[in-house]
């Protein structure tokens, strides 16, 4: 192998599974949810950074809370963030709570805290949830800024029968994630004729319970931290790769999804 | 708050009338395809931030009915606050055992959205502990959902209708009359047509918001 080589071409020959057993650096992993349980006995020391979107004079911003406490009121971000940490034990945790004790205003959390994810410039960015199009605009050009920065985001589809996928799931410069009925914890599936490219394991999936103990968990929330994992895991071996060449990347190891593959697509 | 009340304040309709017969029958439907032990019709009280439990098949209908549950709490809050079907499962230690016995086995909270606002969850819930929900399940609830939420908006937009005077219902059917006449005759003026209205609309609300 020569240092000079193209770090796409070194990365291709590394399975993403035996990368989790080598050294590899730190990742930053921002978590866009419901806030994460830095007390759990699964996540204990892997939150490195915590943060709540508060709405203050009539805008949301980003308040930092405490990195060992348990800041989720619903247990969706713990989960999610639990399986980050068991399938990337490279990934530095960063809770930003973007789901409130009220409906009103989560929209402008979630920009706020997407802008601020991409300021601090955290390596992945994983969205488990999916917004209306009315942020689509300005989701759009956020994840562009990301795309250009060399951050990479991760985002999952939603699973309400409405006009699109959701945002920013929909968009072609994140890496967007269904879930799979699969048990392997690294694989994910490809699906070349639908705009959600990717999918991984998602169905009944073991994960951390907020406030101590387990669960398990079903959707596409559960998919994409899969997909964050994978991420962190060649970041950390092949600092440098661009979102585009993690996208290479995750084709690569890919199946290839039989309900989306193009042969069946004209049935 | 009973069945009727909640019915009435939140979205306007008498509990025997048929759109609350048909959203209960959603819930029955939900529960007898998925084969839960209970289902439930909660409604969003904006005023309150909480769900309140409209309509109920099961065990516990008539303690329920009536009670309300925090948006900012639970399962059925997840759905509301986010947009989509929330699959639970109970709680275990890490040794295995399970954290309570009698807490639910699978839960399936389905947000019924109308132009990207919930206006009400419906859930189903199982207590046999080898039963769980499936993605096939969560797509059903998906669709009763979405065609509760349908239902929903249809009676919001006759109870406008029916509340309104002649002379207002005239010149709305007006406006919309020249709406219409305008983007069918001149579609290149469409995008300048809605940013007017947009401004308009503003300059009409503006002290209002």
């Amino acid at each position: 192998m020569s240092a000079d080589e193209p770090l796409l071409l070194r990365a291709l020959r590394s399975a993403p599974e035996t990368l989790a057993l080598a050294p590899l650096e730190p990742v930053t992993v921002a978590v866009l949810d419901s806030g994460i349980d830095g007390s759990h006995g699964l996540l204990r020391g892997r939150v490195v950074q915590s943060f709540s979107a508060v709405i203050s004079q009539g805008r949301a911003v980003m308040e930092p809370t405490d990195p060992a406490a348990n800041n989720d009121r619903y247990g969706h971000g713990t989960a999610v963030a639990s399986i980050l940490a068991k399938l990337a034990p490279n990934a530095k945790l960063v809770d930003l709570r973007v789901l409130g004790d009220r409906a009103l205003g989560t929209s402008a959390a979630l920009v706020a805290a997407l802008k601020f994810a991409i300021e601090q410039r955290f390596s992945v960015i994983n969205l488990s949830v999916a917004a209306s199009s009315e942020l689509a605009q300005s989701l759009h050009l956020l994840c562009e800024r990301a795309y250009r920065q060399g951050q990479t985001v991760v985002a999952a589809t939603r699973n309400m029968p409405l006009a699109d996928h959701g945002y920013p799931a929909e968009l072609s410069s994140v890496v967007s994630v269904d879930s799979v009925a699969i048990s392997a914890l690294y694989a994910v599936h490809y699906r070349r004729t639908h705009p959600i490219e990717y999918a991984a394991a998602g169905a009944n999936i073991e994960v951390a319970a907020a406030g101590g103990g387990l669960s398990t968990a079903t959707g596409s929330s559960f998919a994409a931290p899969t997909v964050s994992a994978l991420c962190a895991l060649w970041l950390g071996a092949f600092p440098g790769l661009r979102p585009f060449e993690i996208k290479s990347l995750l084709k690569a190891f890919a199946l290839v999804d039989p309900v989306f593959d193009d042969r069946f697509s004209a049935l | 708050m009973n069945d009727h009340e909640a019915f009435e304040r939140l979205l306007r309709v008498d509990s025997q009338q048929p759109v609350a017969a048909v959203l209960r029958l959603l819930v029955e439907l939900g529960l007898s395809v998925c084969g839960g032990d209970e289902g439930s019709l909660l409604l969003l009280d904006p005023s309150a931030d909480s769900l309140v439990f409209a309509a109920v098949v099961g065990s516990a209908s008539s303690e329920l009915v009536g009670q309300s549950v925090p948006v900012g709490s639970g399962l059925t809050g997840l759905a509301a606050v986010t947009g989509q079907v929330q699959l639970g499962a109970p709680t275990f230690a890490l040794g295995g055992a399970a954290r309570d016995g009698h807490s639910p086995r699978s839960v399936i909270a389905a947000p019924m959205m109308l132009a990207e606002q919930c206006v009400g969850v419906i859930t189903a819930v199982a207590f046999d502990s080898a039963k769980r929900f499936t993605e096939a399940h969560v797509r059903l609830y998906a669709q009763l959902a979405t065609v509760g939420a349908v239902l929903i908006g249809q009676q919001r937009a006759l109870a406008v209708t029916e509340t309104a005077d002649p002379e207002t219902l005239s010149a709305q059917r007006s406006i919309a009359q020249s709406i219409s006449r305008l983007t069918s005759q001149k579609p290149e003026q469409i995008a300048s047509l809605a940013a007017m209205l947009r401004a308009l609309e503003a300059l009409s609300l503006g002290d209002a918001r």
